[in-house]
């Protein structure tokens, strides 16, 4: 078993599980009043996840992690996520 | 809002309140694993293939109770922790029925109260095993 900052590459967001884990490894890390600093935001869009990169919008506008409300999945793939944020909105 | 395209639901999800009864944020959190065991087991129990899966649980305490905020892709997990923890299934209970199975618990995190917290679930497909014998 590797560390859990494993979870954190926003590449591995891929599956419901994955977001998940995701979100939780970062509340888990979240330090108030730290700063994240992206050099090349361009890169990490075109590399991410659609979804993930919905949720990074709304993290970056309103810094929240884990909002539920506007996480969907199909339950006939429970894998399948949707993130419910607007860029730009 | 961006909508959800048609066939997508919300994140299903519930709370259960459960009495403190000597019981710490720990054991709570042990007992969630080995109640998605048995739910995992009672209701994927014709599964295919290996499942991986996370889920989020939230803990906070009050005075006499632990407030669990749990968080699954897998409606009918969902549905047999209400049905069953509503039922009165305790910790002990649960501890004495996944008993039932070989499983293995790995902490690999803090927990802290109040914190939204993976809980990573590697479930083997059942595995079968036939016996033949051969006659020359």
């Amino acid at each position: 078993m590797i560390a859990p900052a494993q979870f954190l590459r926003p590449r591995s967001s891929t599956t419901t599980s994955d977001f998940l884990n995701f979100l939780g490894t970062m509340s888990l890390h979240n330090d108030p009043g730290r700063t994240m600093i992206i050099d090349d935001v361009e890169t990490v869009k075109r590399l991410s996840p659609p979804q993930w990169w919905k949720w990074f919008r709304h993290y970056s506008d309103e810094d929240v992690i884990f909002d539920p409300d506007r996480i969907f999945i199909k339950p006939d793939k429970p894998e399948e996520y949707f993130y419910d944020y607007e860029e730009g909105a | 809002m961006d909508m959800p395209p048609p066939g997508f639901v919300a994140l299903p999800s519930a709370t259960f309140v459960i009495p403190k009864g000597g019981q710490t944020l720990h054991s709570i959190t042990e007992a969630f694993v080995y109640w998605i065991a048995l739910g995992m087991k009672a209701t994927y129990e014709r599964m295919r293939k290996d499942v991986y899966f996370v889920s989020m649980i939230a803990l906070s305490e009050t005075g006499t109770d632990f407030s669990v905020d749990f968080f699954c892709p897998y409606p009918d997990l969902i549905g047999f922790l209400k049905k069953n923890l509503h039922n009165g299934l305790s910790p002990k209970d649960a501890a004495r029925m996944s008993n039932e199975f070989d499983y293995k618990m790995i902490r690999k995190m803090a927990l802290n109260p109040d914190t939204p917290t993976p809980l990573l679930s590697l479930i083997p497909r059942k595995k079968k095993y036939s016996l033949s014998t051969r006659t020359r």
